[in-house]
């Protein structure tokens, strides 16, 4: 399935992009599988520290199931105030 | 009332304790963030803001209802900036109002306190000599 990754802070510096199209293969669907399709293409992104993961705007836990089209961001820990 | 927003341009105190002002509320309570001039000795020019404005505005105001739960307090307002703030210049307005202070105050240091766990923004350091994300866990 097709997803809109959106990595913010860091995670944009590591993927080189804030917004990229991401292809997950079809056995996969939830977060826990998109986080290891992404160290696998990303491999530092593995090295972030418990960074979290938003499906459409909302935190996500690692076994919610994705969607084709969904937007996905990478959520490093956050530094506002 | 809540009132959450994200801008670019200069955050106005004033207007933020003028729109809680109210008879009724006899405590009002501000936090007010400031870009800092150095971190660990080294000179920090200006921050660096990013957003993920649509879910940090539901995020802030998230925190303004769960605060409106915990205290009563009338209104809440959380004001924060994005994009480039310079050294000295004000990086987060929050104000809380309520009948009493004591609600008042521990509703506005929640939700400083939230906002910086749950609410999706980061801010870069620009030092005279390089510049780095900042990270809440070093």
């Amino acid at each position: 399935m097709k997803l809109h990754i959106l990595a913010f802070g860091i995670s944009g510096d590591i993927l080189g992009s804030q917004k990229i199209v991401f292809n997950l293969k079809s056995s996969s669907n939830t977060v826990k599988q998109l986080r290891g399709a992404l160290v696998d293409t990303y491999p530092k992104i593995g090295e972030l520290k418990n960074y979290l993961i938003a499906v459409n705007t909302e935190y996500a836990d690692d076994n919610i199931v994705l969607h084709n089209d969904d937007e996905v961001a990478i959520i490093p820990p956050t530094s506002g105030g | 009332m809540i009132d959450v927003k994200i801008q670019k341009t200069l955050l106005d105190l004033n207007k933020c304790v003028k729109k809680v002002a109210n008879v009724s509320s006899g405590g009002t309570a501000v936090f007010i963030g400031t870009a800092r001039d150095e971190t660990d000795g080294r000179k920090v020019v200006r921050l660096e803001f990013e957003a993920y404005k649509v879910m940090a505005l539901k995020e802030m105001e998230k925190i303004c209802i769960e605060a409106t739960k915990r205290w009563p307090i009338h209104d809440i307002i959380i004001h924060h900036r994005d994009g480039t703030v310079p050294a000295g210049e004000t990086a987060v307005i929050i104000v809380a109002s309520a009948s009493r202070r004591d609600a008042a105050f521990k509703a506005c240091r929640y939700a400083i306190d939230t906002l910086k766990e749950t609410v999706p923004i980061w801010k870069k350091e620009i030092f005279e000599d390089g510049e780095e994300w900042v990270s809440p866990h070093p």
